[in-house]
């Protein structure tokens, strides 16, 4: 009998092995598109093309991967019509990228699909999110393995090559959640665009525009911004450097963007000192740098000074923002019994008049 | 000082269906910190990153109840069984066993459903719950109606793996942890805290329940059977305590404060189980704790309820244990232990546990008066 219910009972726990579950049947969507245009919501996936032969000589790498898209007035709709359109299961548990149009994270559509998303939706929480300033479709269209043979190893790897020299943050969907669920984080996402000839724009550190070329159309630089509930803003490649140190995340970053030819490290942790009043918040914060000059005889004094003039911007482009994305608001969450004591205070506001001074402790090496 | 018992076959605690006292003590350490643990993470996630004060508050509420189960232990030779029948009379103890019982087997289909749910989370969302619940709860039932010491055993061994497992835990996660992130200190407010101290306190209170159910006898090596002291009882209620405590406190480190709208069991379980669904190597011995506790405590639940049921109708302990396994697996399969409902029944089964030994105390002080 016991012999009978120890044969028996491993059976229950074979059912995951349905058909439903092989591999053939399933569409492992490597990236997904979100754009919102006009109404409508267009969702888009690229998911490798499973058994098609490996490309000829010549022809793209991409060819082995398939894209396909579904447009409705709500993500839930298109997502169906999606699923039920594609020839096999489709499968977000391996997803390495959720691209956002610009027009999308903007609007306010944003909060509630990311909501339903991670409600509803068995996606996983470690995919990347990238926002990019023209369609998600374009983005993923134009997205091409280059280190590896694979998408799903070029794309983490490039992403986190970028964030590395800090020219954008690194972003999973499940931060994204957090950070605009979560009572004292501003979120940033990195920000991406493909380059096309009609692009003119001045700014060098923002993608799109980058003076360079290559096969990749697509260039990654810069960070969006998020308040509660949508996108709000935007910084260039160089503010997303200079928000690494002031958020105190940064170790070391090798192709500083600044007009000057150096490299930048932190020595030591931020030190964040806050006084709050009733009515007045008075944040000092001092970075310990470590600078090496790539030219000799460069001046530290003047690249302290410009430093602590552009660090200044930052933080001024973050109070217009109304954003607050350097975790002070955690430390000012100490001094408050509760979190409607914290919310009365209004911390947004009062971070937006607040006296900030940023002091720079430097060692200079050449 | 040592007795030694010779031990014949009907003697024979894994026989006779009773636990002695370390295996007991281990189980009731297993099952109390992981049902604190998963009421305040996963069920009231309203409290935020301020649960481990609701620990604290649910502690100090249950703290008559320890203290009243110590006393009558004190009074009667480390036997509270002794104590409750002299306080109430025979069938008052029985009847006071029935009810127990019957919330216990409750609290195993709660658990069982816990199982099923985080199955489903895990992996397989797809599979239907009969076929997640039926062999996860039969699993449960046979380690239970095999004796006590045999499921009190694992939780002997299973806390040494712990140890080693969490180690592993903070060794991976010490750079995400950030100290700010239990502030502020009353997160969404006393009250809010103080509601799930109440639903805390059941947890505690089934400290003494374990104590009503052992055999009073540690064994030590070859058989040697030696009589357990009052203290012990207040030692494992601080051993629950301290280890809740530190427990959650550390998990409100790993995992920024969050304005949830959605209460719902998957959000909490994201972020416990997967960070947000954001695959780690932590999640390995992360996942290994969880189902492995979750499995111990409502083996814990269903032994308690079968030998109480067994004390309050003098039938067979399995038999017991088996039929109410079944009554909970059923509750289960009806969805009627879902997270709501079983969060107010312990806000309600709470209060009631821990005035009945009050309560048994105050009788048991009267009648000697008297």
């Amino acid at each position: 009998m016991k012999r009978l219910f120890c044969l028996v009972l491993p059976l229950f726990l074979l059912s995951g092995c349905a058909q439903s579950y092989r591999i053939e049947n399933q569409a492992h969507a490597i990236s997904m598109g979100i754009d919102w245009h006009n109404g409508s919501m267009i969702v888009s996936v690229q998911a490798p093309n499973l058994g098609a032969p490996a490309g000829k000589k010549g022809e793209s790498e991409s060819s082995s991967y398939q894209i396909y898209s579904a447009r409705a007035e709500n993500f839930e709709t298109a997502y169906n019509i999606l699923q039920s359109t594609l020839p096999q299961q489709l499968n977000l548990t391996h997803l390495k990228t959720i691209v956002f149009s610009e027009e999308f994270a903007r609007s306010d559509q944003f909060i509630r699909t990311i909501e339903t998303f991670m409600d509803v939706f068995l996606v996983t929480g470690s995919a990347s999110v990238i926002v990019t300033e023209k369609t998600a479709q374009t983005l993923i269209e134009n997205q091409k393995p280059h280190i590896g043979i694979r998408l799903s190893i070029t794309i983490p790897s490039m992403l986190s090559y970028h964030a590395d020299n800090g020219y954008i943050p690194i972003t999973t969907l499940s931060a994204l959640y957090t950070g605009l669920k979560g009572r004292y984080s501003t979120v940033l996402c990195p920000l991406a665009d493909t380059a096309t000839d009609s692009d003119i724009k001045n700014d060098p550190f923002m993608p799109g525009s980058i003076p360079r070329e290559g096969d990749n159309k697509n260039e990654y630089m810069g960070a969006c911004v998020f308040d509660r509930e949508k996108m709000v803003g935007i910084l260039n490649g160089y503010e997303m450097q200079l928000c690494y140190f002031l958020m105190g995340e940064s170790n070391r970053i090798a192709d500083f963007a600044s007009p000057f030819a150096m490299r930048v490290s932190t020595r030591k942790k931020r030190d964040v000192k806050m006084e709050i009043t009733q009515d007045q918040v008075n944040i000092r914060i001092t970075l310990y740098l470590d600078i090496a000059t790539l030219e000799d005889g460069a001046d530290l004094s003047a690249i302290e000074k410009r430093l602590v003039i552009d660090f200044e911007k930052v933080m001024d482009k973050c109070k217009d923002m109304s954003v607050e994305p350097f975790g002070f608001a955690r430390c000012a969450a100490r001094q408050f019994k509760d979190n409607r004591a914290f919310e009365d205070f209004d911390w947004l506001q009062k971070f937006k008049e607040a006296n900030v001074e940023i002091r720079l402790r430097v060692n200079g090496e050449s | 000082m040592g007795v030694r018992w010779a031990l014949t076959k009907n003697q024979n605690t894994e026989e006779n269906e009773e636990i002695t006292h370390f295996p007991m003590c281990a189980l009731t350490l297993v099952a109390v910190i992981t049902r604190i643990f998963y009421l305040i993470v996963i069920d009231t996630p309203e409290t935020e990153n301020s649960g481990w004060l609701s620990v604290l508050f649910g502690a100090a509420l249950s703290l008559p109840a320890v203290i009243s189960a110590y006393f009558l232990m004190k009074k009667n030779d480390s036997s509270l069984e002794t104590g409750a029948c002299k306080a109430i009379g025979k069938a008052g103890f029985r009847f006071l066993c029935l009810v127990i019982s019957l919330a216990l087997t409750y609290e195993t289909s709660a658990l069982f459903t816990i199982l099923t749910s985080s199955g489903a989370y895990a992996t397989l969302y797809n599979t239907h719950k009969l076929l997640l619940l039926v062999p996860t709860s039969l699993a449960v039932i046979y380690a239970c109606t095999k004796g006590g010491n045999g499921i009190g055993g694992a939780a002997e061994v299973w806390i040494r793996i712990y140890i080693i497992l969490y180690a592993v835990i903070l060794f991976l996660e010490y750079n995400t942890m950030n100290a700010s992130n239990i502030f502020p200190i009353f997160g969404p407010g006393a009250r809010s805290l103080l509601k799930s101290a109440v639903s805390v306190m059941m947890y505690y209170c089934l400290i003494p329940v374990s104590f009503l159910i052992e055999s009073g006898y540690s064994v030590k090596g070859r058989g040697i059977h030696k009589r357990i002291k009052p203290e012990s009882i207040l030692l494992v209620f601080l051993l629950c305590v301290l280890i809740t405590t530190a427990l959650l406190v550390i998990h409100s480190m790993m995992y920024p404060s969050l304005t949830l709208t959605s209460i719902k069991r998957s959000a909490g379980m994201d972020l416990m189980l997967s960070n947000g669904r954001s695959n780690r190597t932590v999640q390995l011995p992360i996942l290994i704790i969880w189902f492995s506790s979750l499995a111990l405590s409502s083996g814990y639940m269903l032994f308690c309820a079968g030998r109480l049921m067994n004390k309050a109708l003098s039938e067979s302990g399995r038999k017991c244990m088996f039929l109410l396994g079944m009554v909970s697996m059923v509750i289960a399969l009806f969805r009627l232990s879902g997270q709501e409902r079983a969060v107010r029944f312990s806000a309600c089964f709470g209060p009631f546990l821990s005035s009945a030994f009050f309560l048994l105390a105050f009788f048991y002080i009267v009648r000697k008066k008297g």
